[in-house]
């Protein structure tokens, strides 16, 4: 029997801080919560889940991007002003805080524009520090496969990126 | 793994990747939200048990293969997986009984269906499922109304053209193994089959949207992404019956254009229906065409094929991408200038009127078998799967030029690349040996750019991106 009390104490933390740094605002970040634990129950109604961890840190991640690219398709950016106050740890100034607060939201729309294969595999692997193996047994594509998105993701956000500096 | 550095000289992505995970999340979620979650589990608790074996499609794995019936069957599957419980992301969907229970229990049911492609003129349909197995759509084309019968159990489409009296019967071959029993195939029963199936089954691509008020119903919406298609339906929120349905395509898949669309709305259950108006009979009076229908999978060969007929089509000149639009929107007026002397003898003949009318029998089963043969081989590519990693490199190229590589991909399980030339050759190349060609359209139809011909490695890629 699946103890879910213990799980959902337990993995909280890391789901909401995946969550989180994706979309970029509360409102969104509790949605893509709730719906990142939903999806585990019903994954783990038909499959054994050995790895609970790795399972939400995919699922938040996922659910995160699939906001982040309806959220895009809306028009908007973030849902609601930067939280400084999330950047306190960096002990850097305000002019320092809101170009990095640029900097990650210019991430977020360049990642919503990205394939989502692409999206998915750059920010578990570069977001969350995962392996190629792990993130080639959660896709369910080979870890050679993942090397490709990987290689495309960073091709793309490149020139994304810059187009936005650029118009600046 | 954690704790990578970056390297001082990062670029404009280093530095964004390092802004995102260092934007540390302020505490959350709210309470009320850790509440709804535990609870949710509590309520699962005692249905939490041993994996159960996923079930494949059998049946409608069939249907897919029919081009013009991939969408449809495509948008009804999703229909499936967005209106059974246990699929969608949010807690509160409507109840069980109410979702499912119009689509179980319907005897046949009805649509309206609009396609919009870009530069093209905006087609209707109106599509009926019978009891019998047979799906009929009553189309308005230019040249008149077009009523397709797809007769699964029958293993046959018919298409009759009341104005020119005409009728092609398109009969399927080749059908896989596994699909060849279709004799009970009912494609409305297949739809309610899934729907019992998918109850043991969820889809991670599935989003629940909220409310809203569609076609001033109350309406609850749920989007779907399947491979290349993004669906979005919306559902009356008291009933649970589908009020609208909306279909897209990746913009990459459709050469970075707008995407092809396709809606689906004016749904109705259990019809009552007059069965001799779904028997795919043909008039006495009808000149009946024949042909035959490949529904093997489509293969190299195949793609082969459609660039050896779109040279002749063009005069050798390869197509400028592959994308679904780019094809879809070629064909056309070249198989027009296949037939464009007709139209301009009888033009010179002094004919009052030249139009589709004038295209006779002859004529249409030559569209249909252009048509189907040409965008079998270029379907090929796009059933290929991310993995491999296919580029096209034909544009401007010309049977005059001097010979190069125009096509490659991995297929599955192997190391090597096949490698097609301008000439239609075939060749097999080591990964570090892949053509490299600037500008080539990748897999996805992604804008190009110079890509290394071996993938990367976990251990020679960067830490940092």
């Amino acid at each position: 029997m699946v103890d879910w009390q213990s799980i959902v104490q337990g993995h909280r933390g890391l789901v909401w801080q995946t969550v989180y740094r994706i979309v970029g605002n509360w409102p969104d970040a509790e949605d893509c919560f709730q719906e990142t634990f939903v999806s585990a129950l019903e994954y783990s109604r038909r499959e054994e889940v050995r790895d609970w961890a790795a399972l939400l840190r995919w699922l938040a991640t996922k659910r995160a991007l699939d906001r982040l690219r309806r959220r895009l398709r809306q028009g908007a950016r973030s849902a609601g002003p930067v939280d400084c106050d999330g950047l306190a740890g960096r002990q850097a100034g305000p002019g320092e805080e809101a170009e990095a607060a640029e900097l990650a939201e210019n991430l977020r729309e360049a990642l919503g524009q990205l394939p989502p294969a692409q999206a998915e595999a750059f920010c578990l692997r570069f977001v969350e520090s995962r392996s190629y193996r792990e993130i080639a047994r959660q896709m369910g594509v080979g870890v050679a496969s993942v090397g490709v998105l990987l290689h495309r993701a960073r091709r793309r956000l490149r020139a994304r990126l810059g187009s936005m500096l650029s118009e600046k | 793994m954690s704790g990578e550095q970056y390297r001082p000289d990062e670029d404009a992505l280093g530095a964004a990747v390092r802004a995102l995970r260092e934007a540390a999340a302020p505490p959350g979620p709210g309470a009320e939200t850790l509440q709804v979650v535990l609870a949710a589990g509590e309520s699962w608790a005692g249905n939490l048990r041993a994996p159960q074996r996923k079930r494949k499609a059998t049946t409608m794995k069939t249907l897919m293969k029919i081009a013009a019936v991939a969408v449809l069957a495509a948008g009804l599957a999703g229909l499936v997986y967005v209106l059974t419980p246990g699929n969608g992301g949010g807690i509160s969907r409507p109840a069980f009984a109410q979702v499912v229970e119009p689509l179980v229990s319907a005897r046949n049911g009805s649509f309206t269906m609009i396609l919009e492609m870009p530069g093209q003129p905006k087609q209707t349909a109106r599509t009926v499922f019978a009891e019998n197995g047979v799906m009929r759509t009553i189309m308005e084309t230019p040249a008149g109304p077009m009523t397709q019968f797809f007769d699964m159990p029958q293993r046959r489409m018919v298409m009759l053209m009341p104005p020119q009296k005409m009728a092609i019967v398109m009969e399927m071959q080749n059908l896989p193994q596994a699909d060849q029993d279709l004799s009970k195939v009912n494609m409305f029963f297949e739809i309610q089959r899934q729907i019992r199936r998918a109850q043991q089954q969820t889809d991670e691509n599935v989003q629940y949207l909220g409310e809203q008020v569609v076609e001033g119903v109350e309406a609850v919406g749920y989007h779907v992404r399947q491979g290349p298609m993004d669906m979005t339906v919306w559902a009356n929120a008291r009933t649970a019956l589908p009020i609208r349905m909306e279909v897209a395509f990746d913009q990459a898949l459709m050469g970075g254009e707008a995407p092809m669309s396709l809606v689906m709305t004016d749904f109705a259950f259990n019809l009552d229906l007059d069965p001799a108006e779904f028997t795919a009979a043909i008039p006495q009076d009808y000149q009946v065409s024949t042909m035959p229908f490949d529904a093997s999978v489509p293969d190299e060969n195949a793609l082969i094929e459609s660039f050896q007929m779109w040279l002749e089509l063009t005069n050798g000149r390869f197509p400028d991408d592959l994308s679904i639009q780019a094809i879809a929107k070629g064909i056309a007026p070249r198989i027009a200038m296949r037939i464009g002397a007709k139209v301009l003898g009888a033009k010179l003949l002094g004919a009052r009127q030249v139009g589709a009318s004038i295209l006779d029998q002859e004529d249409m089963q030559k569209i249909m078998g252009l048509t189907m043969r040409l965008t079998r081989g270029f379907m090929f590519v796009h059933s290929l799967p991310a993995e491999s990693d296919w580029h096209y490199a034909g544009k401007g190229v010309t049977t005059a030029d001097e010979v190069q590589a125009i096509f490659w991909y991995r297929p599955k399980d192997s190391i090597n690349y096949r490698v097609i030339y301008s000439d239609l050759t075939v060749a097999e190349a080591p990964a570090e040996q892949a053509p490299q060609v600037e500008g080539a359209q990748e897999g996805g139809g992604a804008a190009a750019a110079d890509e290394p011909a071996q993938p990367e490695t976990e251990e020679a890629a960067p830490a940092s991106p």
